[in-house]
C-alpha cells in the first residue's frame, strides 16, 4: 500500500506534509504572478500587499494597488491575523468574500446574511449541523441556487473583488472560474476520457484532437490521483469506476475546466475511510495553487485538511477564522459545544 | 403471471404459425422472383390473383413484390428522416425549455396526437393536405407529359411520408421527452458548474445520457410506420406504382402503394385463395420486419446502456 493510501491520524503529519508540498511548489511566486502583477515577485505570504487592514503591519506603499477592489477582511478573520502562522495563506489575500448574504426560498430565509473569507490558496471548511445552510451558501457561490425558481438572493460575493452577481456577470466564466465537487459522485455516462475532457471541448473554439487533449487530460487525472488507475483504460465508461475513483474523476474534470476554487460539498461523505483520506490528501496537494471551499459533516476532517473554518447554524455564521482556533478554542460557547459534541 | 405470460407466447405463435402457413404458398410458388420486379405492374398482378390468368383462366400467384417493398420503404424512410430532427427538439423544447405551464399543456397534446386512430391522420391528409400539394406543388404540363405512364395527384410518395411523419413523431416525442426527463438532476447540475449553458448541458450530456431511448423511440416508430395501413392507403395514392428516380423532383409526386396498405386495399378478395396466399406473404413480411426491430432495438439499446451506462 502507498502511504498515500493510509489516512494520518495525526493533524501535524498533515501539516507538514501540505507546507513541505507548498514550498515545492513555491506557491507565493504563483499567486504574486496571478493575482498581484504590480507586486515585486518574491515577497513571502505573511507580509504580503494588503495586510493593512489587520493593523498590526506596515503595508507597503504598493499595497493597497494590489488587489484594488479586494473586500476588507471580517473582523474575526483580521484578528486572527496576529496569531497567522506562516505557513497559512494570507488571510488578508481574498480571493472569495461573501458579505450580507441572504437566501431564501419562497420566501423562507435560509441564509440571514452571511459574511465568510476565503483566503486565496486556502482550504475553508464550512461546519455546522444538518440543514443549517451549507450547501444552499456553496451553491450560491457559483450561482447555482438561483437555478431553483423559488430561489431569491441578496448580498454579495466577490471574486478577486468583482461580485459575482453583477448584472453583467458571465455565468458560465463564472461557473469555470468557481468548479464545484458535489456530494454525490457525477460522473457523466461517458467515457473516463470524455468526461475529464467535457470542459476543455466546452471552452474551445473547435473541436479538439483527442492527442491534442491528451496531455492535459493526463496532466489533471495524475493531480487528482486518478492516472495510474485507469491509464490503459481511459476508454471505459466512467460509470464502471468505483465510488472514490468516480469522486477523484469528478475531482479532475473540475480541474480541467482550470478554476481558481473548488467548492466541495461534503465530498466523501459517500466514500469509505481509504477513498475518504485520498481525497483529503489530494485536497491538501491542491490548496495553494486554488482555493477550497469545503463543506463536511467530519470534524476530524475539517480539522485535519482546512486552514480556516466557519461554523453555520441555522443560517448565520457563528465563528469563523483559523480552523485550530475554531475547533480547539472557539470563542463562542455554541461553536464549543458543537465542536465537543463532535469530538467528545 | 407465468400463466398469463405462456398464454400471450401462445396467441402470438399462434397467429405468426397462421399467417406464415397462409402465405406460405405465394413464396413457394414465386421463389426469390418475389422480391423481385415484375414484367406486370403489382396492382394487374394482385388482380389476376383474385380474378385468375387473364388469358387462360387459370389461378396465378405470380407476385413480384418489390413495388410494395419499395412504397414502405419509402414512406418509413422518409417519414423517419423528417420526424426525427422534428421530435428531437420538439422533445427539448417540451422537457428542457418550455416554461412549466407550456409544457403542461404541450404534454398531454403529444399523447393525445400519439393515441390518435391512424385513420383519422388519414382523412386530414386527404381532405385537408391532398387538395394543397396538387394545386401547389404539381404543375400541370409536366403532369401531362407524364400521364400516359402515371396520374399525377395529391395522394402520392410525399404525402405518404408527410402523414406517417405527422402520426410517429407525437409517438418519438413523448419518448425522448419522458427520457430526457429523467436524466438525473446530477448530470444536468454537474454540466451546469463546468460552465455550460442550458442548451449545449442537453446536447452534450443529455442527448448521450438518452440514446437508449433515442433508439427505442425510434424503433418503435418505425414500427408502426412500417405496419401503417389505412392511413396510408389513403394518402399514398394506393398504386402499386415504381417512382423512377429519374423523374427528379417528380419522383416524390408519384404514388405508390405499400405493403400492409395492400392488404387493406385488396381484402375484399380473401375468397380467392392466391390473392389470401400473396396478401398474407406481405403479412409475413411485416411479421418478420417488425419483429426484427425489436429485438434490433432490444439488443441496440442494451450495448447502448453498457457502453454509455445509463443503466446503472
Ligand atoms: N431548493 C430549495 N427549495 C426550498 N428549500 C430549500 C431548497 N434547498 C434547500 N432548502 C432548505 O434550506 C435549508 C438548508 O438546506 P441546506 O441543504 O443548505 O442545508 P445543509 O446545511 O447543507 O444540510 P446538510 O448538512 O443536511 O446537507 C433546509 O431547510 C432546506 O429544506
Ligand atoms: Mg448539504
Amino acid at each position: 500500500m502507498e502511504p498515500m493510501d493510509t489516512p494520518s491520524n495525526d493533524p501535524t503529519d498533515e501539516r507538514a506534509a501540505r507546507q513541505e508540498w507548498r514550498h515545492a511548489h513555491d506557491r507565493t511566486s504563483d499567486l504574486q504572478a496571478a493575482g498581484n502583477p504590480t507586486d515585486p515577485t518574491m515577497v513571502p505570504p505573511v507580509a504580503t500587499a494588503d495586510a493593512e487592514p489587520a493593523g498590526t503591519q506596515a503595508a507597503p506603499p504598493a499595497a493597497s494597488t494590489a488587489t484594488p477592489a479586494a473586500a476588507q477582511p471580517t473582523e474575526r478573520i483580521a484578528k486572527s491575523m496576529t496569531e497567522h502562522p506562516a505557513h497559512v495563506p494570507n488571510p488578508s489575500d481574498l480571493v472569495l468574500a461573501i458579505r450580507g448574504l441572504r437566501v431564501a426560498f419562497s420566501g423562507n430565509e435560509i441564509l440571514h446574511g452571511v459574511d465568510i473569507d476565503a483566503p486565496r490558496g486556502a482550504v475553508v471548511a464550512l461546519v455546522g449541523p444538518s440543514g443549517c445552510g451549507k450547501t444552499t451558501l456553496l451553491r450560491s457561490i457559483n450561482r447555482l441556487t438561483e437555478l431553483a425558481p423559488t430561489a431569491s438572493i441578496n448580498g454579495e460575493i466577490q471574486l478577486d473583488g468583482q461580485n459575482v452577481y453583477d448584472r453583467g456577470t458571465d455565468l458560465n466564466l463564472l461557473r469555470r472560474r468557481i468548479g464545484m465537487v458535489f456530494q454525490q459522485p457525477n460522473p457523466f455516462p461517458m467515457t473516463i476520457f470524455d468526461n475529464v475532457a467535457f470542459a476543455m471541448r466546452e471552452q474551445a473554439k473547435t473541436r479538439p484532437s483527442r492527442s491534442s487533449l491528451m496531455p492535459a487530460v493526463q496532466d489533471v487525472l495524475q493531480r487528482a490521483g486518478l492516472w495510474d488507475e485507469v491509464k490503459d483504460n481511459l476508454d471505459r465508461n466512467a460509470l464502471s469506476l468505483s465510488g472514490g475513483q468516480q469522486q477523484r474523476l469528478c475531482i479532475a474534470r473540475t480541474l480541467a475546466a482550470n478554476p481558481e476554487v473548488i467548492l466541495m460539498d461534503e465530498p466523501c461523505s459517500a466514500l469509505d475511510p481509504r477513498s475518504t483520506a485520498r481525497i483529503e490528501e489530494l485536497i491538501i496537494q491542491l490548496a495553494g495553487s486554488l482555493t477550497v471551499v469545503i463543506v463536511t459533516h467530519n470534524l476530524a476532517q475539517a480539522k485535519r485538511i482546512g486552514d480556516y473554518a466557519a461554523y453555520l447554524l441555522n443560517g448565520d455564521v457563528i465563528e469563523q477564522g483559523l480552523a485550530r482556533k475554531v475547533f480547539e478554542d472557539p470563542d463562542q460557547q455554541s461553536t464549543r459545544d458543537f465542536v465537543s459534541g463532535m469530538f467528545g | 403471471m407465468i400463466a398469463i405470460s405462456a398464454f400471450m407466447l401462445i396467441v402470438i405463435g399462434a397467429i405468426a404459425i397462421f399467417v406464415f402457413y397462409t402465405g406460405w404458398p405465394s413464396f413457394s410458388a414465386n421463389g426469390l422472383s418475389w422480391f423481385g420486379t415484375g414484367d406486370q405492374p403489382l396492382d394487374v398482378q394482385l388482380g389476376n390473383s383474385f380474378l385468375g390468368d387473364p388469358e387462360t383462366g387459370e389461378p396465378s400467384t405470380v407476385l413480384n413484390a418489390w413495388p410494395a417493398i419499395l412504397g414502405t420503404l419509402l414512406t418509413t424512410g422518409g417519414a423517419l428522416l423528417l420526424s426525427f430532427p422534428f421530435a428531437l427538439l420538439g422533445a427539448i423544447f417540451i422537457a428542457e425549455l418550455a416554461p412549466k405551464r407550456l409544457a403542461a399543456i404541450l404534454d398531454p397534446i403529444v399523447t393525445i396526437l400519439a393515441a390518435t386512430p391512424s385513420v383519422i391522420y388519414g382523412l386530414f391528409a386527404i381532405l385537408v393536405l391532398a387538395p394543397r400539394i396538387e394545386r401547389n406543388l404539381i404543375p400541370q404540363e409536366q403532369a401531362e407529359q407524364l400521364s400516359a405512364v402515371v396520374t399525377l395527384t395529391g395522394a402520392n410518395v410525399l404525402l405518404g411520408i408527410l402523414v406517417l411523419s405527422l402520426m410517429i413523431a407525437p409517438l418519438m416525442i413523448a419518448i425522448f421527452a419522458d427520457a430526457l426527463r429523467a436524466v438525473p438532476i446530477k448530470w444536468k447540475e454537474g454540466a451546469i458548474a463546468l460552465g455550460c449553458d442550458e442548451w449545449r448541458m442537453t446536447r452534450r450530456v443529455s442527448l448521450r445520457a438518452i440514446r437508449p431511448a433515442l433508439v427505442a423511440g425510434t424503433t418503435l416508430a418505425m414500427g408502426r410506420a412500417v405496419g401503417e395501413a389505412i392511413a396510408l392507403s389513403m394518402a399514398t395514392g394506393s398504386i402499386g406504382f415504381v417512382p423512377n428516380p429519374l423523374d427528379g423532383y417528380f419522383f416524390f409526386l408519384e404514388p405508390v402503394r405499400t405493403m400492409a396498405s395492400s392488404i387493406v386495399d385488396y381484402s375484399e378478395g380473401f375468397e380467392s385463395p392466391e390473392l389470401k396466399a400473396n396478401l398474407f406473404a406481405f403479412g409475413v413480411i411485416l411479421l418478420i420486419t417488425t419483429a426484427a426491430l425489436t429485438i434490433g432495438a432490444k439488443i441496440a439499446s442494451r450495448s447502448a446502456e453498457r457502453r454509455l451506462g445509463g443503466g446503472q
